[in-house]
């Protein structure tokens, strides 16, 4: 059994506990025109190329999606998906912006109402056990992935950032339990690893709020420059942070949920913009590859604020506009490359 | 942006001198409200009165000052361009709503007076509450930003409800009063008396045919009153209101009588345009408006801040579409609609997001949605010949219809 889930909020563990595979749904640009006649054209590319790749039947066979009220597109999108796709199981559940206690006892409550449903559903019986197990194997895997990030850090060169952005990919899309098995294949031959003689190249840290274009990675990497963190849905961030595995387990996914390294969307404390400036600080990054998704009002508000703090600091950014097609690419090699001289010059 | 306000008084007075009018008299209202902004000592509560009644600030003596209202403002008053560039220029990304990026760059030009505490809720897009976000870096005051879920059950009310709390210990905070949940009876009492006039308005608009009024006159009146809910003043005004609506003219009129009768989804360019002089030219009256049913919800006496709680969770904008559809169904049936207008302010997600589903459901019931894509604040995307000929064809298109 595999269900798809879009953000990084989507409480996973209740999926596994259910017996289901969850599956990271990304799709290339190859659909986006497919959505033409359905879908406003001026929302999230995301978004857009999901639903397209949806229609045209391109993801793995899926038993039900399971959304996140994380912004207007997404529930938008539910909308959509209910009308045109009526023989797949869609949740949608409600995700606070804020972190008070009242919040997260809701939140917690409406995991728990989605656990209840999705059982029913389903017809199987998601038990406290089936779900602690099921924390404890995305805990390990989180604090895995964790591992491999400070790894690749303490070791500059050795792991390309492309190549774990590809792996990241996999592992999000199989059991947390397998990709844990692959993750830690891959945290053993890096331990083995010197610190590869890489010849000096800027270090960037690279921000979106989706990054699936490995393209442009590639890109970044080609230009000379080394991706040393990053701060988007399916990098680290998704990673952050453990449930509790003690006590009421809805509760304490409701907590690791809001608590955990920020999405734009949310008013935390800190707020996303202090997280990622910590991440800059942490890794020594020279520079900041800010991709940000067209369309998207939480990048649209943000860019530049964070390029005015990174100012402060003297670290240039680099913003690029991208709407999750490959076209333009010329461009952005120039201006990447560009940024790879400048930072270059800086050393 | 006192000088927009100061507009307002000299229009009203103007106006008024030729016997009362409903319009003159609300932005005369608007206009002091406006200016008491400025006033020295005044407290300022920055918030958006559509998704969160300005009932709740009634008591105290703060001033409910809505930004994007404001924004819209000096749109109105020709002032677009200076706060749109100086958005551009701090680097806002130019697709995103520009009812925030006026709201923004006017904020950055200094044209609003400061805030004191923010209160804004999570519901309707994702840009309101990031502006929000940023104003509360500048001004370094309180930020309340009430979270609305998804559902409208007894969880939800509740936890909206205690949200609400904390923003009314807040204001008592601020206005140095006790905290008592009653001070809400008199602003409610003053808004449900108004909600029975608005009402009025629309039993006499559901009339065949129906009264003729200028412009989108009816949904200017809602929209720009709301940011008085809860005010005595706002009751003589309604009251002025519906005694034009009632003498308004059915037959005839400069429109040359009804012809068609439209439903108004979602907003209004903020600007002149020649959308409503085009509609008139072929007899369309606007008889409903999605935006004034959204702030039509009565407000409870005896429960006054979990009545606000419910009235924030009636919003069909921040569950799943289904339920906006379902309510556009009922109004193309009650006010026996030929067509149905969407202002579709081009970077509204939520807005517009599922807007085909909403066009093709209705196309299944024999009825035509027409999409007016244009922008709410940004005049430079606006052409008045194609909106002309999009008019025109899609009068066509109603009548072959039948």
């Amino acid at each position: 059994m595999r269900f798809g889930w879009l953000c990084s909020y989507t409480p996973v563990e209740i999926l596994v506990a259910a017996g289901s595979i969850p599956t990271r749904l990304d799709a290339g640009d190859l659909f986006l025109s497919e959505t033409n006649p359905h879908i406003y054209q001026l929302m999230c590319p995301y978004v857009r190329a999901v639903f397209g790749a949806a229609q045209k039947e391109s993801f793995d066979p899926l038993d039900g999606v399971v959304f996140m009220k994380c912004c207007d597109a997404m529930l938008r999108l539910y909308d959509l998906w209910k009308a045109h796709l009526p023989n797949q199981k869609a949740y949608i559940l409600p995700l606070p912006k804020i972190q008070s206690r009242e919040a997260r006892e809701y939140f917690a409550d409406a995991i728990r109402r989605f656990s209840d449903s999705l059982g029913g559903d389903l017809g199987v019986s998601i038990t406290e056990d089936a779900l602690r197990k099921a924390v404890s194997d995305v805990n390990k895997l989180r604090s895995a992935v964790q591992r491999l990030y400070r790894l690749r850090l303490e070791k500059p060169g050795s792991m390309a950032y492309s190549r774990l952005r590809l792996l990241i990919r996999q592992w999000l899309s199989g059991s947390p339990a397998q990709a844990l098995r692959e993750v830690e294949k891959e945290l053993k031959d890096l331990e083995g690893k010197p610190a590869a003689p890489s010849p000096p190249s800027a270090r960037v840290l690279v921000a979106s709020s989706t990054l699936d274009q490995l393209q442009i990675i590639e890109m970044i990497e080609r230009a000379g420059m080394t991706v040393v963190a990053d701060d988007h849905c399916s990098g680290l961030r998704h990673f952050d942070g453990l449930v509790r595995e003690e006590g009421d387990l809805f509760l304490n996914l409701a907590d690791r949920y809001l608590m955990r390294w920020p999405c734009s969307r949310m008013q935390s404390d800190p707020s996303h913009f202090e997280r990622a400036i910590d991440e800059v600080d942490g890794s020594g990054a020279e520079g900041v590859i800010y991709v940000a998704l067209k369309y998207c009002d939480h990048s649209g508000f943000d860019a530049p604020r964070i390029q005015a703090q990174l100012k402060e600091k003297e670290i240039p950014m680099l913003y690029i506009e991208n709407d999750y097609t490959v076209s333009g690419l010329g461009q952005l090699k120039v201006r990447i490359e560009a940024f790879a001289e400048m930072l270059r010059e800086e050393l | 942006m006192r000088k927009i306000y100061e507009g307002y008084l000299h229009y009203a007075s103007k106006k008024l001198a030729g016997g009362p009018n409903a319009r003159a008299l609300l932005y005369q209202e608007i206009g002091r409200l406006g200016l008491s902004a400025f006033e020295p000592g005044a407290k300022l509560v920055w918030t958006t009165s559509y998704a969160l009644p300005t009932v709740l600030y009634q008591p105290f003596n703060v001033v409910p000052f809505d930004f994007e209202f404001a924004g819209m403002f000096l749109v109105a008053g020709g002032r677009a361009a200076e706060s749109l560039a100086c958005s551009n220029r701090l680097g806002y990304a130019v697709d995103t709503c520009s009812v925030h990026r006026m709201a923004l760059g006017s904020q950055e030009l200094g044209l609003y007076p400061p805030a004191d505490l923010l209160v804004s809720t999570t519901d309707f897009c994702d840009g309101k509450p990031k502006c929000n976000e940023i104003f509360k870096e500048k001004y370094q005051v309180p930020f309340h930003l009430i979270d609305i879920p998804l559902d409208k059950d007894e969880s939800a009310l509740d936890y909206v409800e205690g949200q609400l709390r904390n923003v009314f210990t807040a204001l008592c905070e601020l206005s140095g009063k006790k905290e008592d949940e009653s001070l809400l009876i008199e602003p409610i009492r003053n808004y449900n008396r108004v909600l029975v006039l608005m009402d009025a308005v629309n039993k006499l608009r559901r009339q065949r045919p129906a009264p003729y009024l200028p412009g989108n006159r009816a949904y200017t009146m809602s929209m720009v009153a709301n940011i008085l809910f809860g005010r005595p003043e706002l009751i003589p005004i309604y009251e002025q209101f519906v005694k034009e609506v009632k003498e308004a003219p059915r037959e005839g009129g400069p429109d040359g009588g009804e012809q068609l009768r439209l439903l108004w989804l979602l907003a209004n360019p903020a600007y002149p345009t020649n959308i409503f002089d085009t509609f008139r030219e072929f007899g369309a009256r606007i008889v409903a408006e999605e935006l004034t049913f959204e702030l039509m919800h009565p407000l409870s006496e005896e429960k006054p801040l979990r009545s606000i709680a419910e009235w924030m969770l009636d919003s069909r904008f921040i569950r799943p579409v289904q339920e906006r559809i379902d309510a556009i169904l009922k109004w193309v049936n009650d006010y026996e609609i030929d067509g149905v207008v969407s202002f579709t302010h081009l970077p509204c997600r939520m807005g517009n997001g599922a807007l085909y589903l909403i066009k093709q459901t209705l196309s299944e019931k024999g009825i035509v949605l027409m999409d007016l894509e244009a922008d709410i604040c940004d005049a430079t995307t606006f052409s008045p010949n194609k909106m002309r000929t999009a008019i025109e064809n899609y009068v066509h298109m109603i009548r072959a219809h039948g």
